[in-house]
């Protein structure tokens, strides 16, 4: 099992984080960052970071803190 | 066309009059750069007579974009001593927009002893008050007055006592759409100090009987754009945590990466930094009657805002947001949300801004005034400063005055300016921003974490900064950031919809442009005021001491940072 923000999904053998994304139904554009347990991965390699079972991705619209 | 309202504290007099019509398709950030620049002295005493206080709309007011009805307020800061433009959301916006206003001068200082208050009435009208029996009120007592003196839907701009006392750290306090509560802040730079001097003690803003409408160059086709903006940030909105979680949220991505402020930025982790983070937060909510996902302003989709309340359930305050948390909690060793949630209404009733204010208690604790982690003694300084000791008004001049009263080493400040939640070592285009923005060390300048390559490396760091500045400048023209990023795929039919709205060009480079023109003219103004390249400069500690996180020291060299705006 994966968990994209609030979102479970399965996990796949394989599976990048840009594929969790999308399996998530979620979208990322240039303003999203994307964590994945904690650690930032830059937009660039979402489909080169390979993700193993329970990981927990974390997409936010990082613009500032409030 | 859009008018604009003088108020002369001198000669107390009000005058409302046609807009200028090179400043009609302006507004945010970019009309208080060209206002500014124009028309007040840089080298004059941001509290003496020459400076003005300026509020106005964004481009978009009045539209049905989202979040197009936020607010900004300029000035020259007392705090920086340059130029300074602080946004807001809340009400005011909207009505200032339905009375046809888009711009508020506030000129002069008055000659006589006094304290006013500008009101606008529902027919429209515009005249200065007198507001001598509020003197010395704090923001939510203030607000509670004005709204039992008048039978009407209305907006406030306030000052709490703070202000009136000209602390450097001052707020201006804006009514949240739906609730009243005095709780959004125009919070940077100390135009809380700004409004002080003027006398003026609020603005009012009834809801007009009569709704100004604004003559769009092609209605349809705005409204087929906004829409479909409109529709974007709130797809968007479903899966964005500030809106599910509140701006909290954004601990999940500090806490464990050295980039949350810990200890007076040492640069450390703080282990405890789930404490108060999003899953704290929310069960509080919960279990007290508390709510989040509400809007501070109408017709924003993405609803980041939030009522916390105490262990009894009753009302604490609102807009409890991350700056807040991550600076007066792990910044101050404090992992009680509860007591954190105390001194956001405490800064929010004297109107004070928390940033500001809880780098102050961090060098307090680096000083050894107060014990790293002493909840009860930093309400007590926060006392100290509602009750006008004279350590509380130490503590109003801000950050650097305090920290160098008490002869710290360690002051995290940009042009005088303290610094918000992310340490500059563990997120270098941030620290670029800082050292760099007009602003001063602003969290909403150009905030680049996980955007370079890496946020401890040095590639594109400085790149990263200088997009985002930009972007971020022609952003706060036009509305919240949080719904701009959203918008971020079509950001091109920003361009159409001025030219829909305004008339002429559609091309992207208007809005660029915009950004460009607008952060070229504000350092023109701080060139003007005495800043020099000196200014551009992050404190010694954060290049000399390496974040015991990471590694890390903040490595960007002074020449990056001097060509960053060679457009």
């Amino acid at each position: 099992m994966i968990q994209v923000n609030d979102k479970k999904i399965s996990y796949v053998a394989g599976m990048t984080v840009a594929d969790a994304i999308e399996a998530s139904g979620a979208t990322t554009s240039a303003m999203t960052i994307v964590l994945v347990n904690g650690k930032f991965i830059s937009l660039d390699m979402l489909n080169k970071t390979a993700l193993k079972d329970e990981a927990t991705i974390k997409l936010l619209m990082l613009i500032s803190g409030g | 066309m859009w008018s604009k309202v003088i108020v002369d504290m001198k000669n107390q007099t009000v005058k409302r009059e046609a807009l200028e019509v090179e400043l009609q398709d302006l507004g945010g950030r970019a009309l208080i750069a060209q206002y500014l620049i124009k028309n007040v002295p840089p080298d004059c005493d941001p509290l003496g007579s020459e400076n003005q206080l300026i509020f106005c709309t964004t481009i978009f007011a009045g539209s049905n974009l989202t979040t197009a009805n936020r607010m900004s307020v300029g000035g020259k800061s007392p705090l920086t001593g340059g130029i300074k433009e602080s946004n807001v959301g809340g009400y005011a916006g909207a009505l200032l927009a339905e009375h046809g206003v888009k711009l508020i001068v506030v000129k002069g200082l008055p000659e006589t002893k006094g304290l006013w208050q500008l009101h606008f009435d529902r027919e429209g009208n515009v005249s200065l008050e007198d507001a001598e029996g509020y003197e010395g009120l704090n923001n939510y007592e203030l607000v509670n007055r004005i709204h039992k003196s008048l039978d009407n839907r209305l907006a406030t701009i306030s000052i709490g006592a703070a202000g009136e006392r000209l602390y450097k750290c001052a707020s201006i306090q804006v009514s949240e759409f739906a609730s009243n509560h005095p709780s959004r802040a125009a919070a940077r730079g100390g135009l809380g100090a700004l409004m002080g001097s003027k006398r003026l003690k609020s603005i009012i803003i009834e809801k007009p009987l009569n709704k100004f409408t604004f003559n769009y160059n092609d209605k349809e086709r705005f409204n087929e754009i906004s829409k479909k903006l409109n529709r974007m940030v709130a797809e968007g909105a479903k899966n964005d945590p500030f809106h599910n979680i509140g701006t909290i949220a954004t601990i999940e991505a500090t806490g464990a990466n050295g980039v949350l402020p810990v200890d007076n930025f040492s640069g450390k982790l703080f282990p405890k930094y789930a404490e108060v983070g999003s899953g704290t937060f929310l069960t509080n909510l919960s279990n007290r009657g508390g709510r989040n996902k509400l809007a501070c302003q109408p017709g924003c989709a993405v609803q980041c805002s939030n009522e916390y309340r105490d262990k009894s359930g009753e009302y604490l305050t609102s807009g409890l947001e991350y700056e807040t948390i991550a600076l007066f909690g792990p910044n101050c060793h404090i992992s009680d949300l509860d007591a954190i949630a105390m001194m956001d209404r405490m800064c929010d009733d004297l109107g004070i801004d928390t940033i500001e204010a809880a780098n102050t208690m961090a060098v307090c604790m680096e000083s050894g005034v107060l014990n790293w982690g002493d909840s009860d003694g930093v309400i007590k300084l926060l006392k100290e400063m509602t009750d006008g000791t004279e350590f509380g008004y130490l503590l109003g001049g801000g950050c650097e005055a305090v920290g160098k009263s008490l002869g710290c080493k360690r002051i995290p400040t940009v042009k005088h300016q303290a610094i918000a939640g992310y340490d500059p070592r563990n997120t270098k285009g941030t620290g670029v921003t800082y050292a760099t923005s007009p602003m001063g060390a602003d969290h909403t300048a150009g905030l680049t974490m996980g955007r370079a390559f890496e946020d401890t490396g040095r590639t594109a760091q400085a790149y990263a900064s200088n997009k985002l500045q930009v972007a971020m400048c022609f952003a706060d023209c036009m509305m919240c950031i949080f719904a701009f990023s959203h918008m971020v795929p079509e950001l091109p039919l920003l361009a159409e919809l001025m030219a829909a709205m305004y008339g002429g060009s559609s091309e992207y480079a208007r809005v660029t442009g915009l950004g460009v023109k607008t952060l070229l003219t504000e350092r023109a103004f701080n060139k003007a005021a005495g800043l020099t390249k000196e200014d551009d400069r992050l404190p010694d500690f954060f290049y000399n001491e390496p974040s015991p996180a990471t590694g890390s020291r903040f490595d960007i060299n002074d020449h990056e940072l001097d060509v960053i705006f060679d457009f």
